[in-house]
């Protein structure tokens, strides 16, 4: 039984020790928004963020999060009003959309530790996450917006 | 005719005399509907203005467009919605979009419906508009009689009927509150709509925002692998030794009787589709998807492999190439002239092979259906390219009427052609028929790859023949150019080619029996004195592996080999690429595409089948125009790069998107190739939606990048060598080209945008190289060549 804090929600869940954390956010809890892709994190479509770090879902064990404060998309942001989803929003990144949550967490992931991150830091982050329609123009475009925005915030 | 229209249009448009005022809302337009709290006072809902299929406006003031297309990053809702704000002349944020399910009924009503081929704009564009322009005369009419104005003084913009002699107005949704529009639209009104001219559209040819892009930043979107139904059962395939042919002989559970939430194991046989090879699979089922995957691991399945099928990549090569030889089975696709006897004139010839490897569709969500039995009727969710066709497909393999099955479509996380395939839907139904449950079956990657449909291989033989005469244009001198596309054949159905007598013919024969999807592209736009395409099947390939419908289909080889060619002879002739190019787009014959009538444009009854007028002079043009922005072979880009060129007019001949692509390439210090930047114009006739039309040409791009680079589906023992993204490789986030997009709506209606630029980035690469360096390559992907050395 592991209890696990997603979006700021306690739940109970019980699975075998090894089950990925992936399909208990999906199948157990339909927090649908993170994606399955590869089952081998090759991908990222499955990115979540593990105590502010993100990470693939399907590589982790759900008794390993026991406690750990989980955020998915769906808790990004309370209005999908992130500022990494706002740029998004502005450059219109998604075509089938299938990865973008994935590249959303991982972006808000790279800009929460580094709000100005150089060209090389961007590509040593995002890279990992694959894109079949291939908008990663897009995507590179809208994290430097966030990026802009965040500083803006601070 | 006009006025008879009109006395009948008020006979249906109903409204209580006085307009206004709650009782009349009841007795005149309202529907009843029970109110639980008080049954004698019944809640007033007004109808809705139905008039036809393709949406449906709300007394709220709201417009919903029915989208029947499937929704898989094109943005087609989007598009689609445009047409018919346009005409409807709509306020954009009173539109929203929905994707009704599939039954038998709405199959009957809409055809066929089927997403691909690019065609989904094109052929929307004539039918929804008129509908839209039909309905928004309606609209004028019960609005004139509304306001009491004479409805000559009165016309429909932004949401709103305006009486212009007395400077008042009427809202859509007042409109719609008072009367109820009660009218269908039936096929021969559509001719008589009124049609917006071009010049002044508002809304097609505005980047407005996409409607499925908010619920895809914020998670909520629903794709087929989201699908939930209560008490729903899960399944893991377990697959056979080969793609294709295997059968199971025994299974044995016994080892996952012990894990917790295992159900049973069922045998199944499943083809991706109509006229698809067969084969068994053994499906795993639990009450969770972890459980399914757990027992999988350790159920103990006995296959009986086809040893005819255990083949390699090296035997469909050899296999290639006798049939090169050979040209066993081989059927003329496009002759002009007489290719054979020109060949026999010329002073010289030149030959060339060129050749691909299998692609992957590699869509990031795998497959996966859940279907739910509801009072014996099949309930499918999921993703599918072809709703209409899969009910059928589904009602055939389960052995019930049609009507016994609905889809219920849901975004599709990427499809490049995957979701035509339909083998997990029909394991999922097969399996909710046997257990009576819902059953939801998800593929995993290792899944999607073996029960794939790649693109097949190709080889082709090229052979031009020359004249050395000095003082002829460049293109008067290639007097025959003869093509053999050796490939696996598909399942979707042979075409008959064309033939012409000559180059200025342009009324062709029909030729022999192709499919034209795996050839598309040869019979590309050139001017040729003499030509012949030929297809010679690869069957033994389709044996083994279901070939399949994947991005741009055939164009992604045929474009590759002609345009590669084409400098190769413009080399062995000492002419320049471009003035080689030009001088064969000279709208000569069947080239010239299909004449436009004087009349007005929008008086055409079918504006789908001008899709290709001005023919091959707009792929001049737009080759002008590219070469211009990219500065092609000026000396200002420098030495250390090369520039090469590719023009493609994909899909086809009925949908051709006119383009060409300029690629700067430089070669890095271990003699890897880095692709810098490509310039591409495209004309797609007319331009619906820029900034969405942009990003579709942004995905082509990287696509045909990715395919040129990297990827190589490998046949080993009769399957897919490949099981991941970690041994199949595809572009990353990193090292990207410079994309330089220029767009150009120089025909008479919208042609495809998803699939027609990323045929051009292989042949464009390949040229710089050998501009570069003097090395031809003539091999796909071009990872197997490096580094050049």
């Amino acid at each position: 039984m592991a209890r696990l804090q997603i979006n700021n929600k306690s739940y109970l869940v019980n699975e075998e020790a090894d089950t990925p954390l992936l399909w208990v956010l999906r199948e157990n809890l339909q927090l649908t928004g993170t994606k399955f892709g590869c089952g081998g994190g090759h991908c990222g479509a499955c990115t979540v963020h593990i105590n502010g770090e993100a990470v693939r879902s399907c590589q982790v064990r759900v008794d390993d999060v026991d406690g750990a404060m989980i955020t998915t998309i769906e808790g990004l942001s309370s209005n999908g009003d992130h500022p990494v989803q706002q740029a998004w929003m502005e450059h219109q990144v998604p075509q089938c959309g299938y990865c973008q949550s994935g590249q959303i967490m991982q972006a808000a992931s790279l800009l929460r530790s580094n709000p100005n991150p150089s060209d090389k830091d961007m590509e040593r982050s995002m890279r990992g996450n694959l894109c079949r329609c291939m908008t990663y123009t897009r995507i590179n475009a809208a994290v430097r917006t966030a990026s802009d925005k965040i500083k803006d915030l601070s | 005719m006009n006025n008879k229209n009109i006395s009948r249009r008020k006979f249906l448009i109903r409204a209580g005399t006085g307009v206004g005022g709650l009782a009349i809302f009841q007795s005149a337009i309202a529907k009843p509907v029970v109110n639980l709290l008080d049954e004698n006072s019944p809640l007033i809902i007004p109808e809705n203005f139905e008039p036809c299929v393709w949406f449906t406006m709300q007394s709220s003031g709201r417009t919903n467009v029915h989208i029947y297309n499937t929704e898989f990053g094109q943005h087609i809702g989007t598009s689609l919605a445009q047409l018919v704000a346009e005409e409807l002349e709509l306020n954009w944020s009173d539109v929203s979009i929905d994707y009704p399910s599939m039954d038998q009924p709405t199959k009957q009503a809409m055809g066929g419906v089927m997403t691909g081929g690019s065609m989904g704009v094109l052929r929307a564009f004539e039918p929804l508009r008129r509908c839209a322009a039909i309905a928004r005369e309606f609209l004028v009419e019960a609005g004139a009689d509304s306001l009491g104005a004479d409805i000559s003084d009165c016309r429909a913009e932004e949401g709103f009927v305006i009486d212009a002699a007395y400077d008042q107005r009427m809202s859509y949704a007042q409109i719609l509150s008072e009367r109820q529009i009660d009218h269908v639209i039936q096929p021969e009104e559509l001719l008589e709509a009124q049609l917006k001219n071009p010049s002044d559209f508002k809304i097609i040819g505005k980047s407005v925002a996409a409607l499925d892009v908010p619920e895809k930043v914020n998670g909520s979107a629903r794709y087929g692998i989201d699908a939930y139904a209560p008490n729903m059962i899960y399944g893991k395939m377990s697959l056979a030794p080969t793609r294709l042919g295997s059968t199971i002989q025994k299974i044995d559970d016994s080892q996952a009787e012990d894990i917790s939430g295992y159900i049973t194991t069922l045998k199944l046989s499943a083809s991706g589709f109509f006229g698809m090879g067969v084969t068994d699979v053994a499906l795993v089922l639990a009450k969770s998807y972890p459980a399914a995957l757990r027992a999988e691991q350790v159920i103990d399945v006995q296959w009986d492999a086809p040893v005819a099928n255990l083949l390699d990549e090296v035997d469909l090569w050899d296999e290639a190439q006798r049939l090169a030889r050979t040209r066993e089975g081989a059927g003329d696709w496009l002759k002009v002239g007489d290719a054979e006897q020109a060949m026999g004139e010329s002073d010289f010839t030149l030959e060339a092979e060129y050749s691909t490897s299998m692609i992957e569709h590699a869509a990031l969500e795998p497959r996966s259906a859940l279907v739910q039995p509801i009072d014996g009727t099949y309930h499918i969710y999921s993703g599918h390219q072809g709703g209409a066709m899969l009910i059928q497909f589904v009602a055939n393999v389960l052995n019930v009427p049609e009507d016994k099955v609905v889809y219920h479509p849901h975004q599709i996380g990427g499809s490049f052609g995957d979701k035509i395939y339909a083998d997990q839907i029909v394991v999922a139904a097969q399996a909710s028929q046997e257990v009576g449950v819902p059953v939801k079956v998800i593929m995993t990657r290792e899944d999607q790859f073996n029960l794939g449909h790649p693109k097949s291989i190709s080889l082709h033989k090229m052979k031009a023949g020359i004249s050395q005469q000095q003082y002829a244009a460049p293109g008067q001198r290639i007097l025959a150019v003869e093509h053999d596309v050796i490939a696996a054949p598909d399942a979707f159905g042979n075409r008959p080619g064309a033939a012409c007598d000559s180059i200025d013919d342009n009324q062709s024969q029909a030729t022999s029996n192709v499919p034209a999807p795996v050839v598309a592209g040869s019979d590309h736009w050139y001017d040729l004195q003499s030509t012949r395409v030929s297809f010679v099947p690869h069957q033994m390939q389709q044996q083994v592996i279901p070939t399949g419908a994947v991005r741009s289909v055939g164009n992604y080889y045929t474009v590759f080999a002609v345009e590669s060619f084409i400098d190769e002879l413009a080399e062995a002739m000492q002419v320049d690429p471009l003035t080689l190019r030009l001088s064969l787009l000279q709208g000569r014959g069947r080239n010239a595409g299909v004449p436009v009538p004087d009349a007005v444009v929008s008086s055409l009854p079918d504006t789908a089948s001008y899709v290709s007028a001005g023919g091959n002079v707009r792929l001049a043009n737009v080759l002008k125009i590219a070469s211009g922005v990219a500065n092609y072979r000026s000396p200002l880009v420098g030495k250390r790069i090369g520039q090469g060129l590719s023009i493609a007019a994909a899909e086809g001949r009925h949908n051709p998107s006119f383009s060409a692509c300029v690629a700067d390439v430089s070669l890095t210090s271990g003699g890897n190739i880095n692709v810098e930047k490509l310039t591409v114009c495209a004309d797609v006739g007319m331009v619906v939606n820029p900034d969405g039309a942009r990003a579709q040409i942004e995905g082509s791009l990287l696509w045909g990048l990715s395919s040129a680079m990297h990827e190589a589906a490998t046949l080993e023992k009769g399957r897919l060598k490949e099981t991941n993204f970690d041994n199949y490789k595809w572009q990353r986030n990193a090292d990207l080209p410079e994309l330089d997009i220029h767009l150009v709506g120089n025909g008479v209606v919208p042609s495809g945008i998803g699939e027609n630029t990323m045929s051009l980035v292989a042949p464009a690469i390949c040229n710089a190289v050998a501009a570069l360096t003097g090395k031809r390559l003539r091999s796909l992907p071009l990872k197997n060549a490096l580094p050049l050395v």
